[in-house]
């Protein structure tokens, strides 16, 4: 049985899982969690998703099935931001449920970073971030072990495999400090910031939010001035902003580094790395240093077009009027 | 009169280009397209009493649309602007089915409503839970016209050239079944094929322009402009150019306060247009 078929069956609904042995029943909130948190389980412990997977977890509420399972869940992970999360924390609140809740963005050492353009706190996938990533395992790893003692060593060994592994790929990645960069969306954010690039531009600030016409004119505007070395864009290319900005990029010749959406189905290990192979191959020229650049517009047409405007609006409101006479 | 539309015609042409030049000449031509198309369909929906059927439309484009993305996905042809046309087309003409059929049009119309508006609330949780999200649902409601592309702006452009070629080829006859149904079919006239092309140019219009426009804008840009047309004319043809006028001084001004002040175009577009319809009620009233 391939690893791909193995998954599936650890993550299909509750009422078909033989939960007969003493293993841990794990619920996640976010389908990807399922393959982070896999690597440290053992092999009668069970992972499941609330979330199916390639949903967008921010539209999701809690069906009756849900509540059934994390009811028998002996631990609840989750990233404490959408808001049937919120849902579930009241519900361990309330001791509705009685498993140990782990909410990845509140864990101690979990580094929150602010919004490059909206200056608000960032909590998009907080451990795509190599550092909060080992945090949450770490954390993760004693809880298990305390739930399970007789499986203590096992969890540890399973946590310091997970932790050797990210710290090498970040200590063998080369670092771009100060390389200015431009994304799709906030999530990239953690993503990439760990290799020393710093997203200072944002096509959609926040989830669900139209562009506005400064923001990508200036994006527009530096990528031709070459004020960005990098641009970052979730993969696989689905929304308008993503195709802007590798449409962008292909023109004005603009390396792109893609990022793993988190919606896809491997762990945080296997996105890091991706990523960091395409950080090694990158041939970037001397960064800038980080400011963010805005668009030198035409502003001489700015009176001319107001003028124009405003002649447009007043000639139509006389026709209108002359038209009831 | 038409000296002073000749000069508005050039004024606009002008600040067409000047926008064109300051910011992105594709949101000059969706905008322009968007409204180009409402604003010659808005007055035949007034002169059919459609504005309920109108305003409801919106409702089945974002049903045509959520449905499109499972339709796409498990299917050969896989294309969401082509599912959710044919979606869109079917719930509009068995609305339009019924209408012709002799029922009443609001009472036609708030079946439909009904069972758009709950079979929307359904699709979308479960096309957003059960399947990986290819489009983000959330610009559709609030309309993202910056983000759009050449390809965009090819379906937009297109979309009012059909719609202004149809209108005013069918035009006078539309009017006409407006006044008197009865009395247009005794003529020989072939109401069937005016009801087709209203329902055809509603699906249309609101379910291909929906992902560039938004579902609220669309609202704004079927009813309002040929509500401030109506407020200011009896006659048939002005109120169809000062439809068509309202609307693309509306779209304009829009985009350009949008740029001006750093915000969405859709909510600067329908406030624009808002404010136009005040102002023809005050002048109307002086």
């Amino acid at each position: 049985m391939n690893k791909k078929a193995l998954v599936m069956l650890l993550i299909i609904p509750i009422p078909m899982i033989p939960l007969t042995s003493n293993g841990l029943l794990i619920v996640v909130t976010f389908p990807s969690l399922v393959y982070d948190v896999k690597q440290l389980a053992y092999i009668d412990d069970t992972i499941v998703s609330i979330v199916p997977f390639g949903a967008d977890p921010h539209e999701y509420q809690l069906t009756p099935s849900d509540i059934d399972l994390l009811k028998k869940a002996d631990i609840i992970i989750s990233t404490g931001h959408t808001s049937f999360e919120k849902d579930i924390r009241l519900r361990v609140e309330s001791r509705e449920f009685n498993g140990v809740l782990i909410e990845i963005n509140s864990l101690e050492g979990i580094v929150i970073k602010d919004n490059p353009v909206t200056h608000q706190p960032n909590y998009h996938m907080v451990i795509y971030d190599p550092y909060n990533y080992m945090v949450f395992i770490r954390y993760l790893g004693d809880v298990m072990s305390s739930l399970r003692p007789v499986l203590s060593q096992y969890y540890k060994t399973r946590v310091g495999d997970v932790l050797s592994r990210v710290e090498g790929i970040v200590e063998n990645s080369p670092k771009l400090n100060n390389c200015i960069a431009v994304a799709d969306t906030p999530l990239t954010q953690y993503a990439v910031s760990w290799t020393g690039i710093s997203i200072q531009y944002l096509v959609v600030k926040e989830h669900g939010m139209p562009a506005s016409p400064k923001d990508i004119e200036n994006i527009a505007y530096s990528l031709e001035k070459g004020f960005i070395d990098i641009v970052v864009v979730t993969e696989p290319i689905s929304s308008k902003a993503s195709s802007l900005l590798v449409e962008l990029a292909n023109k004005y010749d603009v390396p792109i580094v893609y990022v793993k959406s988190p919606l896809i189905n491997k762990s945080i290990v296997d996105k890091l790395d991706y990523i960091a192979s395409q950080i090694s191959s990158l041939e970037i020229n001397a960064p800038q240093s980080i400011e963010t650049h805005s668009v030198s517009r035409q502003y001489y047409m700015y009176p001319l077009t107001s003028i124009l405007v405003f002649s447009m609006i007043a000639l139509t409101l006389y026709i209108i009027y002359r038209s009831g006479r | 009169m038409y000296v002073l539309a000749i000069i508005l015609c050039i004024i606009i042409a002008m600040v067409s280009i000047t926008l064109a030049i300051i910011s992105n000449p594709i949101w000059v031509i969706v905008m322009l397209s968007a409204t180009i198309a409402y604003g010659f369909l808005s007055p035949v929906i007034a002169s059919r009493r459609l504005y309920f059927l109108a305003s409801a439309s919106p409702h089945s484009a974002l049903l045509a649309t959520i449905t499109a993305i499972p339709l796409a996905m498990s299917t050969p042809i896989n294309n969401v602007y082509f599912w959710a046309l044919i979606v869109g087309l079917i719930l509009i003409y068995f609305v339009g089915y019924l209408i012709h059929s002799g029922l009443d049009p609001d009472i036609a119309t708030a079946l439909f409503v009904s069972f758009t508006s709950s079979t929307s609330v359904i699709a979308l949780y479960y096309v957003l839970t059960r399947y990986p999200i290819e489009t983000d649902l959330t610009t559709i409601i609030i309309g993202d016209p910056l983000l759009s592309n050449w390809s965009d702006a090819l379906i937009a452009s297109s979309i009012a050239l059909v719609s202004l070629v149809f209108i005013i080829v069918s035009y006078c006859e539309q009017v006409c079944i407006g006044v008197d149904r009865v009395s247009t079919r005794l003529t020989g006239i072939r109401v069937w094929f005016y009801d087709l092309i209203v329902f055809t140019l509603l699906a249309l219009t609101t379910v291909l322009l929906i992902r560039i426009v938004g579902f609220v804008l669309e609202h704004v840009l079927i009813l309002l402009p040929a509500s401030i047309a109506i407020n200011v004319t009896d006659s048939a043809r002005r109120a169809l150019f000062i439809s068509v006028l309202a609307s693309i001084v509306a779209g304009l001004t829009g985009l350009y306060m949008a740029i001006l002040f750093d915000i969405a175009p859709a909510g600067a577009t329908g406030l624009t247009l808002l404010a136009m319809y005040v102002a023809g009620l005050l002048l109307r009233g002086s």
